[in-house]
């Protein structure tokens, strides 16, 4: 089958939208394994890291780190990030005290779990197309503001779900000037029952 | 007497050229403002300086925070729409791009790190697997949540040099923007001068004004043209009409007059635009600030413009007996200080090269225009002096007159302590001060921008201040530096997965480093704040060191001789360099009493303040001889005009402490010094001393008319001076020295003025009119021309000599007293080229000896005595101590050899008064009593030159001396008969009439000792 024939139509991807923001907006909490590559221009190996995302509602969001291990990142849903380097203490930093680039980086692999456009895609240009009978890939490409990316914003953002079940299996973020970043998940557990302390800050040490 | 340069019209029209030429040069001179190109190009701290510089764009400004505070993004984007708004400001960006490069930023950075700090970077540099490691934890940094910030910090330093650095690092308090937001205005107009850089500044400063008041700098080329230019037009205003008006009420209070004194400025102004015309032709551009301290400088001339007027003012006029003495006293002094300041030319510094353009040329105008213009406006509307004047000259006088012995007693010891003393007084703290962060121009908003500039992108907002970076710390790095590590660096790199880009930022703050270690001008610069202002005062003063001494000893030399050319006496030239170590004395005691240093600047003050005192030293030591030290007269004629002088000059520089910037207010305290110095020691302790010095010497008239010792001769009739004449006569055709002794001449007649008045006064005894001023210039450059002819001939053959003599007449006279055997006394007159005739005699086989006086020394008479041995000529020396020479006259006479002298100008000897045709006139005689004694005949002979250059002699009919009653009625007899042959070849050829010093019998016993060139070579057959 040709790439041609695979991608969907307006009406099919709007529905896919749809039916995807209807699923996720069902999820309660979600836990899944993943692998990150982030790959840089002119970096001849990629740097891949592993770990666990644990997703609960209201917007809680916690990814930890195999590998680096003991790296944390934890967005606790009270309008904080907190951050912990491998053998350092956690840092808590206020999201609005964030430069909005950062803060849309983070919040994107949240936004994936609620089912909803990133920040800054609301106008994106969206595609999806079908690969093979089992994935299909939705692609949002954002419109250079004022004729200019903004520098290490992403540019476009190309979501992998499980056809028909519509679970994440993969995303790809494309950022200005080469570099990329790609989360490919494992299997996603659904309301998966998860620790009461999940998303609380760990305690320094 | 007449005055040739005031007398006639091309001096107005001199005026007139330098007025449109002047006007010329004002409108297409490029005034430039910047304070770096005052200093020497080559030197590493200007380099780093103009570096600096060069970095910030030509055509745009940058709105820098006047705070460390980064502004919010908000207040730029108003302030960047607010620009928008303005006309003429084409772009406005908010950029991150920093306004130097990166990597030279981050170099600078490096290079003042501690010397440990320095060592650990060397070694991670030099240590593969340390390079290896770093990368790998580069790596591992972009595992885990990414960390945009850490992202780009890794980007551009992935080995982590900048971790080294101390504070916060050079990117890591930034937000993740990476370098922090600026303003950038820029212009599409030319900015090709200043006021189109102060319309483009005024718009930017406007739009921040209506938006963010005080709350950013302007900074960038433009604005510091803009800014430096408004400053100094206020301070030159102000301190030019500030100057005006405070040396017109000086000038009105003495002389109580205006219209003169309108007509002095305008003069002055002529010259300021005389010297913007040389300026113009040898430069194109001007700085101002040269253009400034030139402005103060010019009042120097005032000098001469008010001595010009107190001339007129005491009654005097053109054609009195002081004018010539006057004018030429102010041209020396003209030249003098032009002089000094002229050696300046050859200075490292350009802004003192320019300086001594400007001075010199406005002085020597000035000079011009007081002698010529205001000299001959004063004399056609003589001014009155004021009663008070004379009183007070007189009591001046009386006073000096009284107290003499004292104030030269005290003026020798405070000398000499002072000079005892000078060891400590050099050496002492701070008497000479170096530094020169007192010039950076703080003051400037530009200037403080810039800083500011520096400052963020080198450490960021809130980074540290750089005002102590040390730049030895980082000379002393970049010498241990091990450069050409880029290769290595780029292989670890490679090795390590990291692709040529990635490697990039890092090899090129390598290679700056590299580039610094051979030379560090640029990186000094950017990690200097004051550092490179430290680095910049101390090379600045090794360079001051070096120009002084090199250009001291040649400034000492040029004042040397131009005083001898003017007072033709060592003695005078002494008391000239008295006065001028005793107002260096009262100059640096004046700085350690009041503790004043010397800056470089006010260093400026020592070639100012010889100029000064040989000025008035010259003026002084002129008017004392001129009135053989008569005090009231030189009083009169001097006191006030000096006075007035130097309290204007003073009043000049003063003007500079206006500016309120403490490098000028030094300037100008030093330069009041100076100048209170100059006139004490000029007008106090010179007249004081002036009669102690003196000694016994004759006066100048004295020498000339007394007797024929050997001392009348100026130190260059000498032995050398001949040979070196003649040699050089030998390798130039007769033209070309003919030509160049014509110019020479033509340029010592206008340094000469009171020969030319001697000269004026024989020539009407035998013209019965004053002679023109052309007519004096040609009896100058008839002198000449028979001067190169002599040298000519000296070194050629006899036949030469004979070649030029074109027609011979009366010959045979001299051959019938040739046959008689008795021989004969040839006398000639001060015409042409004489020494001709002895070649011409014995051509045709006359035995022939020529009478001479001894020469300045005893080599130059041996030297000249040889001359005339190639051609046949005898020389008898007479005169002196042998006062047996009349019999050894008599010995060559009766061996039947003809006696060659010259009679129409007595020389010590036996005088008889003869009447030429408009006056009486002194002849020697005594010469004449050998041929009574001898019974000999006396042939009178003229040798004149033709139009063609070629010569004529012609002997008259001799005659015999009979006795006429007495022998001084004899004597005078016959003189008068010889005068009344040489008359009419005089009237026909009055220009070959050679007599440079006083004939008449009423000549003042101060006339002026002859010119130099007068009595050699031709008045070598003259004394009998």
């Amino acid at each position: 089958m040709r790439a041609d024939d695979a991608r969907l139509s307006a009406s099919e991807t709007r529905a896919l939208q749809e039916r995807f923001e209807k699923r996720q907006a069902s999820l309660r909490s979600a836990t899944v394994e993943f692998s990150q590559t982030l790959s840089l221009a002119g970096l001849r190996n990629p740097a891949v890291s592993r770990g666990r995302i644990f997703y609960a509602t209201p917007g809680r969001l916690r990814i930890e780190y195999e590998r680096p291990a003991g790296e944390l990142l934890l967005l606790p849903g009270d309008g904080t990030l907190v951050t912990r380097k491998a053998g350092r203490a956690s840092a808590v930093r206020a999201l609005d005290r964030l430069d909005e680039r950062t803060r849309r980086n983070l919040t994107l692999l949240l936004s994936l779990f609620e089912g909803k456009l990133p920040a800054g895609f609301a106008a994106a240009r969206l595609e999806a197309r079908r690969e093979g009978d089992d994935r299909v890939v939705v692609t949002m490409t954002r419109e250079p503001a004022n004729g200019s990316a903004t520098a290490d914003a992403a540019e476009r953002v190309d979501t992998t779900l499980a056809w028909p079940l519509l679970d994440p299996l993969a995303v790809s973020i494309r950022l200005a000037g080469g570099a990329g970043m790609r989360y490919d998940f494992g299997r996603t557990e659904r309301n998966a029952t998860l620790t009461a302390d999940a998303f609380t800050p760990p305690l320094p040490p | 007497m007449s005055t040739p340069s005031a007398g006639s019209r091309w001096p107005g029209l001199v005026a007139v050229a330098v007025l449109l030429l002047g006007l010329w040069s004002a409108l297409t001179t490029r005034f430039q403002t910047e304070l770096i190109p005052l200093f020497p190009p080559g030197l590493p701290s200007v380099r780093a300086l103009r570096a600096l510089e060069s970095n910030v764009a030509e055509n745009a400004v940058f709105i820098v925070p006047a705070t460390g505070d980064a502004p919010s993004p908000a207040l730029l984007e108003t302030v960047a729409e607010s620009l928008r708004r303005q006309p003429g400001i084409a772009r406005v960006e908010l950029s991150a791009a920093p306004p130097v490069d990166a990597a030279r930023l981050v170099a600078a950075r490096l290079a003042t790190l501690p010397a440990d700090r320095f060592a650990m970077l060397d070694h991670l540099l030099g240590d593969p697997s340390a390079l290896a490691a770093r990368l790998q934890q580069t790596q591992a940094d972009f595992l885990g949540a990414p960390d945009p910030a850490l992202l780009a910090t890794r980007r551009i330093d992935p080995l982590q040099m900048l971790d080294l650095l101390p504070g916060p690092s050079v990117l890591g308090n930034l937000d993740a923007g990476g370098l922090p937001l600026l303003l950038r205005a820029s212009t599409d107009a030319a900015l090709d001068d200043f006021a189109q850089c102060e319309i483009f500044v005024a718009a930017v400063q406007r739009a921040i004004a209506e938006t963010a008041p005080g709350a950013f700098l302007v900074t960038g080329r433009p604005a510091f043209a803009a800014q430096i230019a408004g400053q100094m037009r206020r301070d030159l205003t102000l301190m030019t009409l500030v100057a005006v008006a405070l040396i017109a009420a000086a000038f009105w209070l003495f002389y109580r007059s205006v219209v003169p004194l309108l007509w002095i400025l305008a003069l002055q102004g002529l010259s300021v635009l005389a010297a913007l015309i040389a300026a113009r032709v040898l430069f194109a551009e001007l700085n101002v600030i040269g253009l400034a301290f030139a402005a103060i400088l010019l009042g120097v001339g005032m000098d001469y413009c008010i001595l010009v007027y107190h001339h007129f003012a005491r009654g005097e006029r053109l054609a009195s007996a002081h004018w010539p003495m006057l004018r030429r006293g102010i041209w020396l002094s003209a030249w003098t200080t032009a002089s000094a300041f002229g050696v300046l030319y050859f200075a490292s510094f350009p802004a003192l090269r320019q300086l001594a353009v400007l001075v010199a040329v406005g002085l020597l105008a000035t000079a011009f225009f007081a002698t010529t213009l205001l000299a001959r406006w004063l004399d056609g509307r003589p001014p009155a002096l004021p009663a008070w004047l004379a009183r007070g000259a007189a009591v001046a006088a009386g006073g000096l007159n009284r107290w003499r012995r004292v104030i030269g007693t005290c003026g020798a010891l405070l000398i000499a302590a002072i000079l005892i003393a000078g060891p400590w007084l050099l050496s002492a703290t701070p008497f000479f001060q170096t530094d020169l962060r007192s010039l950076r121009p703080l003051q400037l908003e530009a200037f403080r921008g810039q800083e500011q500039l520096t400052r963020i992108y080198t450490a960021g907002f809130r980074g540290p201040a750089r005002e102590h970076a040390d730049p030895e710390r980082m000379t002393a790095n970049l010498r241990a530096w091990n450069a050409g590590r880029g290769p290595a660096v780029a292989r670890a790199f490679d090795a390590a997965g990291f692709d040529r880009e990635w490697a990039a930022p890092t090899l090129a703050v390598l290679e700056e480093l590299d580039r610094a270690r051979a030379a560090p001008d640029g990186l000094v610069a950017l990690a200097g704040g004051e550092g490179v202002w430290v680095r910049l005062s101390e090379e600045l003063a090794t360079v001051a060191g070096r120009d002084f001494r090199r250009l001291s000893g040649i400034m000492l030399a040029c004042i040397m001789a131009l005083c001898f050319f003017a007072q033709r006496s060592l003695r005078l030239v002494l008391m000239n360099l008295g006065a001028l170590a005793a107002a260096f004395a009262l100059l640096f005691a004046g700085l350690a009493v009041t503790e004043t240093p010397l800056t470089l600047v006010s260093l400026l003050c020592l070639p100012l303040l010889i100029g000064l005192v040989i000025d008035y030293s010259l003026h002084l030591l002129l008017a004392l001889e001129e009135f053989d030290g008569d005090l009231r007269a030189v009083c009169d004629h001097l006191a006030a005009p000096v006075t007035l002088t130097a309290l204007t000059a003073m009043v000049g520089f003063s003007a500079p402490m206006l500016s309120g910037l403490p490098i000028l207010s030094n300037f100008g305290f030093v330069m009041d010094l100076g100048t209170l110095s100059a006139v004490t020691a000029a007008l106090v302790l010179l007249p004081a001393c002036y009669p102690l010095l003196r000694g016994k010497t004759r006066t100048a008239f004295e020498a000339v008319t007394s007797s024929a010792a050997p001392e009348r001769y100026p130190f260059f009739h000498r032995r050398w001076t001949y040979e070196l004449a003649s040699h050089c006569a030998r390798v130039v055709p007769r033209w070309f020295i003919q030509g160049f002794a014509r110019t020479m001449a033509w340029l010592y007649v206008r340094g000469a003025p009171q020969f030319n008045e001697i000269l004026a006064d024989n020539l009407s005894l035998v013209l019965g009119r004053r002679p023109a001023p052309g007519e004096i210039a040609r009896t100058y450059t008839s002198f000449a021309v028979s001067l190169a002819d002599y040298y000519h001939l000296g070194s050629r053959a006899k036949e030469d000599a004979i070649a030029l003599v074109a027609e011979r007449l009366g010959f045979e006279h001299m051959k019938a007293a040739h046959e008689a055997g008795r021989g004969a006394l040839l006398l000639t007159a001060h015409l042409g080229l004489f020494e001709l005739g002895g070649v011409v005699m014995r051509d045709i086989g006359f035995p022939i000896v020529a009478l001479t006086l001894p020469e300045g020394s005893r080599g130059l008479s041996e030297w000249r005595a040889a001359y005339r041995r190639r051609w046949g000529v005898e020389t008898l020396e007479v005169g002196g101590s042998d006062q047996f020479s009349f019999l050894e006259i008599q010995r060559h006479l009766a061996a039947g050899k003809f006696v060659a002298a010259l009679v129409d100008r007595a020389h010590g000897g036996q005088t008889s008064l003869v009447q030429l045709p408009h006056g009486p006139a002194r002849f020697a005689s005594s010469i004449l009593l050998i041929a009574l004694a001898q019974r000999c005949p006396v042939v009178p002979v003229t040798v004149t030159r033709r139009d063609d250059l070629l010569y004529r002699v012609e002997a008259f009919e001799p005659f015999y001396i009979e006795r006429h009653g007495s022998t001084e009625e004899t004597l005078a007899y016959y003189a008068q008969r010889l005068a009344d042959v040489f008359v009419p070849v005089i009237t026909r050829h009055p220009e070959q009439w050679y007599q440079f010093v006083p004939l008449s019998p009423d000549a003042s016993a101060s006339a002026p000792s002859p010119p130099p060139s007068v009595s050699p070579p031709l008045a070598s057959v003259e004394r009998a």
